[in-house]
C-alpha cells in the first residue's frame, strides 16, 4: 500500500487508491484549506540562497 | 454540610416539604409535552427521571449507591440508600406523601428549596409523569426502621401504602414497566442507559452506579474517585495530549457550585460536555458562555504578558476550542432551561458567576504551570493561523466571478475552439516568452498564459520564488475549473491539455515545480485525467550550411557531431593500414561504449588506464569490487572473495559495517570500511573482449608512451588529426565534426523566435510533450517541501545530491 505524510501536518497516510483519500494528498479538509491559504497568501516560497561569488556576480550582471 | 445539618434536614424532609402543583392525566394525554417524545428516547427518559431522584439524595449527601435493573419482563427497577421518600400524611391533600409524589404533577421535594438546594430530573415534573405512563408502578419505601409498599396502574394507586414490617436498611426502590399503549418502542437498550450512568457516575464523585441487564446477564458497575477529572482521561485516552496535566477547577459561590476539569489533545476537534445538576445540557447555555469566555480571556492575558503573541491578531474563542476536552459541571438552584429541547441553561446570572470564578483560577493556574499555558497558547496560536489561511482559501473559492471563464483573464491569449478535447493551454514562463508564443502558435486551438512567477529579494544572498495571488487567480479562472473543497470540478477543464512551458534553467525549473505542486495538492484530478504536460524545448540549435537542427539533450549532441565527424573521415592504423569504412562503424560504436563506461569510472574517482591495471593477474577478470580501510584498497574479483573477506572482518571486530560509496574520497584514513561497486566491469569485460575480436589490442585503445609514433591518424577532407590513441577518437571526431557547425546553446525559450519555438515545442507535428504522472508531480512537491523546508541541513543534502542535475541546467 502506497504512504504519503498529509503535505500541511505531516500525518501518515495509507492509501490503496488516491480516490480513498477524499483530500488527497492531505488528511482532512482543514489541512487542505490551510495549503490553499498559504497558495492565496503568497507563502508558499521556494528560497534560493546564493553564495558571497553568485552575490558578486549577480551584482556585476546587474551594473552591465 | 456537616453531621448535624445533615441529620436535622434528614427530619425536616416530611410531608411538609411536599407542594402540590397540578393534576396527571393531561400527561398520559399528551406525554410528548413532558418526556419529549414517546419513541426510544422517550422511553429511556423515564429512566432517567427516576434515576435522578436517586443522584439528587446522593448530591445533599444521602446516598451512596445506586442500583439500576433493567428487568426481563420489560420493566426497570431503580434502588437506592438514601433517605426513603416520606410516607407520613402530607398536610394539604390527607394522603401519605409518597402517594402524593407518585401521583401528583410538580409534586415533591424539589420544588421547595429547602430539601434539595438543586435537583436534576425532566424540567421538574417529577417521577409521577413516569407513574403516569407505566402499565403499573411500585414503590418500596425503608425508612425509619420500618418498609412500606405500594403499587399504581397507570397513575393510580390500586393499593393503600403498605406496612410491610421492619428493616435495617433504608433507601426508595421504584419498578415500573412502561405503558404499551403510549410506548412506539418498549425495548430498553442497555448502552444507552449505561452510558448515562457511566456519565452520572463520573459527575458525581464516589457514587457507585450498578447495571444489570436481567435479559442478557450484563453488568456493570460505575464509581470513580477522580470524578470529572477521571472522565476527561477516559475521554483522552489513545490521544496525544498537548500538556500532561488535566486542569481542574472546583469552587462554590453562594448556592452555585461549579466544576469545570478540562485536557487539550492534539486533535482539531472539540470534545465538551456541560452539565447542570447532573442534566446534560446538550444546547449549552450560560454556563458555557462563561466558560469559554474565561478561557479566552484568562489565556490571552497570560499570552499578552509573557509576550508570546509576536504577530497577527490573537487567538479568538474558536481558536481554544481545537483540541479541548472539556466537563463543565453546575449545581444551579433554579436552573432554567430553554431551547428547542429545554436543554441550555438561560440563568443570565451564571456567566458573570463562572467567569469570575475560572479567570481567578485560571490565572492562577497559568502562573503556576507555564509550561502547560504556553503549550495551550501555542497550540491556539497555529489554530488562528490556520483558521486565517483557511478563510482566504474559502474567500478565493467564492469569489466565483473572480475566478468563473466567464470573466477571462486578460493575460490569457485564447484559442477560437470551444472544443475542449483538441485545445491546449500553454503556461509560458516569462513575458517575452509569452509573446514569441502568441505569435507562435496555432489559434484555432493553442491559448497562451503567460506566468511570471516572483522573484523576491529577501535577503542580499537570498531570493524567494513563488506564484503570486494574482497569477494563482488567473491560472483558475484561465482553466475554469474552479478551486476548492466543494467548488473544484475537474471535469469544467477549458483545455484538453494543459502544458507547462519553461525555460530550461533554475527559475524554469522552480517555476515548474511549483506549479507542479500546486497542481497535485489542490488539482489532484487533473493529474491523474491526464491533462497535465510538460513541453520539451530544445537545448541546442545546430547549424550548418545553412541547415539546421534542434538537439533536446547533451546525448542528442554529441551523437550529432560524432554523425558529422563520422561523414567522409577515413581512419588510418599505425600510419599506414586504412580501416574499411564498416569496420570504422563497428569499432566507433565499441568505443563511444567505452567511452561511457569511462566516464562512470571517473565519477568514481578511477580513471579507465588505472581501473584496467588492477586485473586480476590470474585470469586478467576486472574487479568487481572495492574496499577501502585504513588507507588502504582491496581489490575483489568475486562473491565468494568479498564474503569471506567481509566475515574475517566480523570476526575481527564485532558491529562492523561496511558502508557503500558512490565514489572514492581522497584524503582522511578512516576505520570505518568503505565500498565501491564497479557494476562497469562486466560491460567493460564484454567490450574489450569485442575489440581484441576486431583485432584492436588494449594497447591500441589506451595509446603507448610518449616517443614512438601514433598510433592512429583521421583524415578529413584532406586533413590530417592525429590521435595518439582510439580512446581519444570519438572526441577528436566530434571536434571535426564541429568544424563549420553552429552550435548555439539555448538559455531560454525567450531566445527562439516564433517560427522556431512553433517548430521545435509548440506543434503536435514536430514536438514531444511529457504528460505528468501523479508520481511525477509528487517528486515535485518533495522536491518543493525541502526547498521551501526550514530545515537547513536537509535542504543542504537535497542540493549537494542534486547539484549535478541543477548544474547541468545552469550551463
Amino acid at each position: 500500500m502506497p504512504k504519503i505524510d498529509c503535505r500541511y501536518c505531516d500525518k501518515e497516510l495509507v492509501y490503496k487508491s488516491t480516490r480513498d483519500l477524499p483530500f488527497f494528498p492531505f488528511c482532512s479538509e482543514r489541512c487542505k484549506l490551510i495549503d490553499l491559504g498559504k497558495w492565496v497568501e503568497e507563502e508558499h516560497r521556494i528560497e534560493e540562497s546564493f553564495t558571497p561569488e553568485e552575490v558578486n556576480e549577480t551584482d556585476e550582471s546587474k551594473g552591465e | 454540610m456537616t453531621q448535624a445539618e445533615r441529620v436535622a434536614q434528614a427530619e425536616k424532609y416530611d410531608a411538609t416539604a411536599i407542594k402540590v402543583l397540578g393534576g396527571i392525566e393531561a400527561v398520559r394525554k399528551r406525554p410528548a409535552m413532558y418526556i419529549g417524545d414517546v419513541s426510544t428516547r422517550g422511553l429511556h427518559h423515564l429512566v432517567e427521571e427516576v434515576v435522578m431522584n436517586s443522584v439528587d439524595e446522593a448530591v445533599v449527601g444521602f446516598c451512596g449507591k445506586i442500583g439500576v435493573k433493567i428487568g426481563a419482563d420489560g420493566s426497570v427497577s431503580v434502588t437506592d440508600d438514601g433517605r426513603g421518600i416520606p410516607v407520613d400524611n402530607h398536610v394539604e391533600t390527607g394522603k401519605p406523601a409518597v402517594e402524593v409524589v407518585m401521583t401528583t404533577l410538580h409534586a415533591g421535594g424539589k420544588f421547595g428549596h429547602d430539601t434539595y438546594k438543586v435537583s436534576g430530573g425532566l424540567h421538574g415534573v417529577g417521577v409521577s409523569v413516569v407513574n403516569a405512563l407505566s402499565e403499573w408502578l411500585e414503590v418500596e419505601v425503608r425508612r425509619d426502621g420500618r418498609a412500606h409498599f405500594q403499587r399504581y396502574e397507570r397513575g393510580n394507586s390500586t393499593t393503600p401504602v403498605e406496612d410491610r414490617g421492619t428493616t435495617k436498611r433504608r433507601g426508595t426502590k421504584v419498578v415500573f414497566k412502561p405503558d404499551p399503549k403510549i410506548f412506539e418502542d418498549l425495548d430498553f437498550k442497555y448502552d444507552i442507559i449505561a452510558k448515562r450512568l457511566r456519565e452520572l457516575a463520573f459527575l458525581n464523585k464516589g457514587l457507585e452506579i450498578t447495571v444489570l441487564d436481567e435479559r442478557t446477564g450484563r453488568s456493570e458497575s460505575f464509581q470513580y474517585q477522580g470524578g470529572i477529572k477521571a472522565f476527561i482521561a477516559e475521554l483522552n485516552a489513545g490521544k496525544d495530549v498537548v500538556h500532561s496535566d488535566i486542569i481542574h477547577i472546583e469552587k462554590k459561590e453562594g448556592d452555585v457550585i461549579v466544576e469545570v476539569a478540562f485536557q487539550y489533545n492534539d486533535t482539531y476537534t472539540e470534545n465538551i460536555f456541560s452539565f447542570v445538576n447532573n442534566i446534560y445540557t446538550a444546547e449549552g447555555g450560560t454556563h458555557l458562555s462563561g466558560f469559554r469566555g474565561a478561557l479566552t480571556r484568562t489565556f490571552n492575558n497570560y499570552a499578552k504578558n509573557q509576550g508570546l503573541l509576536k504577530e497577527g491578531k490573537p487567538p479568538a474563542g474558536e481558536d481554544y476550542q481545537e483540541g479541548l476536552t472539556a466537563i463543565v459541571s453546575l449545581m444551579v438552584p433554579d436552573p432554567q432551561f430553554e431551547g428547542q429541547t429545554k436543554t441550555k441553561l438561560g440563568n443570565r446570572d451564571i456567566q458573570g458567576v463562572v467567569e469570575g470564578i475560572l479567570n481567578d483560577c485560571l490565572g492562577r493556574y497559568c502562573e503556576e504551570t507555564p509550561n502547560s499555558a504556553r503549550a495551550i497558547i501555542s497550540k491556539a496560536v497555529e489554530a488562528t493561523r490556520a483558521r486565517e489561511a483557511a478563510r482566504k482559501a474559502r474567500d478565493l473559492s467564492r469569489r466565483k466571478g473572480a475566478l468563473s471563464s466567464a470573466n477571462l483573464p486578460s493575460k490569457l491569449a485564447d484559442c477560437s475552439t470551444r472544443e475542449v478535447d483538441i485545445s491546449e493551454l500553454f503556461l509560458v514562463e516569462g513575458i517575452s516568452a509569452g509573446g514569441t508564443a502568441k505569435q507562435g502558435r496555432d489559434r484555432m486551438f493553442q491559448a497562451i498564459l503567460p506566468l511570471k512567477g516572483v522573484i523576491l529579494n529577501v535577503e542580499k544572498a537570498r531570493v524567494d520564488k513563488m506564484l503570486s495571488n494574482e497569477e494563482i487567480c488567473t491560472l483558475i479562472s484561465a482553466l475554469g475549473t474552479g478551486i476548492g473543497i466543494d467548488d473544484f470540478n475537474a471535469e469544467k477543464l477549458r483545455y484538453g491539455k494543459v502544458i507547462i512551458m519553461t525555460d530550461a534553467d533554475v527559475d524554469g525549473a522552480h517555476i515548474r515545480t511549483l506549479l507542479l505542486t500546486f497542481f497535485f495538492r489542490q488539482m489532484k484530478d487533473l493529474i491523474e485525467r491526464g491533462n497535465v504536460y510538460i513541453a520539451q524545448p530544445p537545448l541546442y540549435k545546430v547549424t550548418r550550411r545553412k541547415k539546421q537542427e534542434y538537439l533536446y539533450d547533451d546525448k542528442q549532441l554529441g551523437g550529432a557531431l560524432l554523425a558529422l565527424g563520422m561523414d567522409g573521415t577515413k581512419i588510418i592504423k599505425g600510419g599506414r593500414e586504412e580501416i574499411s569504412e564498416q569496420g570504422f562503424k563497428q569499432l566507433l560504436g565499441l568505443l563511444v561504449k567505452m567511452e561511457e563506461q569511462a566516464y562512470l569510472l571517473e565519477k568514481k574517482g578511477f580513471t579507465l588506464e588505472e581501473f584496467l591495471k588492477k586485473r586480476n593477474p590470474k585470469d586478467a577478470s576486472l574487479p568487481q569490487r572495492m574496499v577501502r580501510l585504513n588507507g588502504e584498497k582491496r581489490y575483489f574479483y568475486s562473491d565468494e572473495e568479498y564474503n569471506a573477506f567481509n566475515e574475517e572482518l566480523q570476526r575481527q571486530r564485532k558491529d562492523v559495517e561496511i558502508i557503500e560509496k558512490e565514489v572514492v574520497q581522497g584524503g582522511e584514513e578512516t576505520n570505518v570500511p568503505e565500498l565501491i561497486v564497479f557494476h562497469e566491469s562486466m560491460e567493460l569485460e564484454k567490450l574489450l573482449a569485442s575489440l581484441k575480436a576486431s583485432g584492436f589490442s588494449l594497447e591500441d585503445y589506451l595509446g603507448v608512451p610518449e616517443g614512438r609514433v601514433p598510433g592512429f591518424k583521421l583524415l578529413s577532407d584532406g586533413t590530417e588529426v592525429p590521435a595518439g590513441a582510439l580512446s581519444e577518437v570519438p572526441y577528436k571526431l566530434r571536434g571535426i565534426g564541429r568544424k563549420g557547425l553552429d552550435v548555439q546553446r539555448y538559455k531560454g525559450l525567450g531566445e527562439m523566435n516564433a517560427g522556431e519555438l512553433a517548430e521545435t515545442t509548440m506543434s503536435p507535428k514536430t514536438r514531444t510533450l511529457l504528460r505528468v504522472t501523479i508520481e511525477d508531480a509528487y517528486k515535485a512537491d518533495q522536491i518543493f517541501t525541502v526547498l521551501v523546508g526550514k530545515d537547513v541541513q536537509r535542504r543542504r543534502e537535497y542540493i549537494e545530491r542534486h547539484a549535478l542535475e541543477v548544474r547541468r541546467l545552469d550551463v
